[in-house]
């Protein structure tokens, strides 16, 4: 069981975590307050990874998405047989600004404190916990939260050459105190090769007999799904974030929206018109398909699918008068902004590809959760120039982006097609 | 035969009858030419137990439009009582044993070859000595096209009198062994936990099967044969290759020994050829 660690005071002029602040509001804002926590708390929800329920894709969209691979496989790529209500070259991106206010940043405390209280439903002698999370989905982002509030110790990876040599320096530096820690990136302990596995073996071993003291772990879903092959495992399921479906997703976005002050809006679908859903408007019913074929694509991940679905997200343009158009308002409606969301990106093509080097470049991309270049070349069977090669071919096409630290990670327009790319042939593939 | 005996035999062969025969014909050698042409070009677009089936699919829709064919041709050229087809048949199989006997014994073996399927589309066969990848089972003979990129011919024949060994049986994986040579002294334990993680750890690995390494102790060393499959058959000497450069670097960071063994004519490595002892 993990111990509470002593909760740090908040430093002055920085109010406390809003979980700390319910007795010391009115009763009605209480009221308010506790439905919001509710709705928040059935919002995240913390389950064993093997309960993760993948969101159904509507039938509607899974037969559209059959008939675009069908026509994709005998070549066909484009389909114009449908005017949309507004054209995508008759509108603009959103500022950044906007943007912000409209999908900003996930606040993570609801669910740290569902992991919180996931933990202590696992009243068990286990001294690791473990937590797993898909790409982009913010399982470190819960775990940063959680370990802020709890006051754990936060545990940097090792260098990759560390890792090479069996990181018995940095497992030496582990810190010996009572105090519970988080190693937030196991992905990051590991490589895959023959002299990169020792580290990680010795770091669960060592974790799960409780040598370690009290923690937590965190890893990326696509290295967990390889590690359960080569290293000892916990006696139980990790933890998972559930997955959302369009209703949560509904719930998530809103949410956002309502959060940043974004004021009343509107999502409308550019193509077909319809309401995709509102924000303190007069909702008009809508229908939540929309976002449970976003959910099912992004397969339950909603970190995933805020991004792509900000990527989509338009406006009118400026009117010659220098007016902004920003959000416009049609005529006769009420108060409600007005924001288009475009059509999905016509995603990479990958399915029909069968470039054996591209999904070994995408594979190690994703079971490293990211990785520099010249890396890539010592874990594959292919010479620099080819990795090279194929790394700005990928780029190219959306699929894999550079930081600024070097390291290439795959993106979250591409990481749909890179998945299909890999299970299309055969690869090993996460559970999410 | 009589001229009337062949009269009775036969049906009045008119246009008409050419006609529909021409026909039937057509359409049994397009709908074989759709067949082989469009299955294997959208099976090369899938990978795994997917592409397997549509190629071996091929040979066996191939033989159901002839046989339909067949006997939709016969009843209108011959009358259909029993005493015309045993002395149609009978004749047509006694000439094509005295004069095709080789041809007629490889059309039989094809038929056998598609109801036992002791090689398939895609499968990874060994014939008389030749090693390749099954590209095409024809009514008379099969392709394989072997790693050094050479398509080469063999008639269904050779499943009367040789070994066929298949290596995938239908399966999209198949087992790929990779040797490695070592001075004998040395810690045995430790070198098969270094091929494990060589294994583990290549791309190309299916996880889902066993890796195991065989050691076996030769007058001049040890050899060690670690059994893997690939993700898929079509990469097994990407794979093995992996393995080797791989393995080779890793036992030597370890300070291992590679075994050298003199060339000596005639000498095999399984040590029945033995070697000489140094």
């Amino acid at each position: 069981m993990i111990r509470p660690c002593p909760l740090p005071n908040p430093p002055l002029g920085v109010p406390r975590p809003r979980y700390h602040g319910v007795a010391e509001m009115t009763k009605q804002n209480a009221d308010t307050r506790g439905q919001d926590e509710e709705a928040e708390q059935t919002l995240w929800e913390l389950v064993p990874v093997p309960e993760y329920r993948l969101p159904q894709t509507p039938v509607a969209s899974a037969a559209r998405a059959r008939w675009a691979l069908l026509k994709r496989l005998f070549g066909k790529r484009h389909d114009d047989d449908q005017t949309p209500v507004r054209a995508e070259a008759d509108l603009r991106g959103l500022p950044e600004k906007r943007l912000q206010s409209l999908l900003g940043a996930v606040d993570w405390e609801p669910a740290a404190d569902a992991l919180q209280r996931s933990l202590d439903d696992r009243a068990t002698a286990d001294p690791v916990s473990l937590l797993i999370g898909p790409p982009r989905s913010g399982y470190v982002e819960v775990l940063r939260c959680w370990a802020t509030r709890q006051g754990a110790r936060w545990i940097e990876p090792p260098a990759y050459h560390d890792i090479l040599e069996a990181g018995e320096a940095w497992l030496a530096g582990w810190p010996s105190d009572a105090r519970c820690w988080l190693l937030p990136r196991l992905e990051h302990c590991w490589l895959r090769h023959p002299a990169g596995l020792a580290l990680v073996r010795e770091l669960l071993d060592r974790a799960l007999a409780g040598r370690l003291g009290h923690g937590v772990i965190g890893c990326d879903s696509w290295a967990w799904a390889y590690l359960r092959y080569v290293a000892p495992l916990p006696g139980r399921s990790p933890l998972a974030l559930q997955a959302f479906d369009g209703e949560r997703l509904a719930a998530l976005f809103h949410g956002l929206v309502a959060a940043h002050g974004a004021g009343p809006v509107r999502f409308r679908n550019a193509e077909s018109g319809k309401l995709v859903f509102a924000v303190d408007g007069d909702d008009e019913g809508g229908g939540t398909a929309e976002l449970q074929y976003l959910a099912a694509r992004c397969r339950g991940n909603a970190g995933l699918a805020r991004e792509v679905w900000r990527a989509r997200l338009r406006a009118e343009p400026e009117t010659d008068d220098g007016a902004a158009g920003d959000d416009a308002k049609p005529a006769g409606d009420d108060d409600a902004a007005t924001i288009w969301v475009a059509a999905p990106a016509e995603e990479p093509p990958l399915a029909a590809d069968v470039d054996e080097e591209l999904a070994l470049v995408l594979h190690a991309l994703l079971q490293h959760n990211g990785l520099p270049g010249a890396l890539l070349t010592e874990l594959l069977p292919l010479p620099k120039f080819r990795v090279q090669a194929i790394l700005h071919r990928l780029a190219g096409a959306g699929v894999v982006a550079s930081a600024e630290s070097g390291h290439w990670y795959v993106t979250a327009a591409g990481y749909a097609a890179a998945r299909d790319l890999l299970k299309a042939q055969g690869f090993l593939l996460d559970d999410f | 035969m009589s001229k009337q005996d062949l009269s009775s035999l036969l049906k009045n062969i008119n246009a008409g009858v050419l006609l529909d025969l021409g026909l039937i014909l057509a359409v049994a050698v397009g709908l074989i030419l759709v067949v082989q042409k469009t299955l294997p070009w959208l099976a090369n677009r899938l990978r795994g137990r997917r592409r397997h089936f549509l190629l071996a699919m091929v040979p066996l829709l191939r033989l159901v439009i002839i046989v339909g064919a067949f006997l939709w041709m016969v009843p209108i050229v011959i009358e259909p009582s029993l005493q015309n087809m045993v002395a149609v048949l009978g004749s047509l199989g006694l000439a094509l044993g005295f004069a095709l006997k080789d041809f007629a014994s490889s059309l039989v073996a094809g038929v056998v070859a598609v109801g036992e399927t002791p090689y398939r589309n895609g499968d990874w066969v060994e014939i008389d000595g030749v090693y390749g990848e099954v590209t095409r089972v024809g009514m008379r003979a099969l392709q394989l096209m072997t790693p050094d990129d050479n398509l080469v011919t063999i008639p269904h024949l050779k499943l009367w009198t040789d070994a066929v060994s298949n290596a995938n049986n239908g399966e999209p994986q198949l087992q790929c062994p990779t040797d490695f040579y070592l001075h004998p002294e040395h810690d045995a334990a430790r070198v098969r936990a270094v091929l494990q993680d060589v294994a583990l750890t290549s791309p190309y690995v299916d996880l889902e099967r066993p890796i195991l390494v065989v050691a076996q102790e030769q007058p001049w060393g040890t050899r060690y044969r670690l059994r893997t499959y690939p993700i898929d058959a079509r990469q097994q000497f990407r794979f093995s290759t992996d393995l080797t450069v791989r393995g080779k670097a890793e036992l030597l960071r370890l300070g291992l020994t590679l075994a050298m063994v003199p060339a000596v004519r005639g000498a095999t490595l399984d040590g029945s050829g033995g070697p000489r002892v140094t």
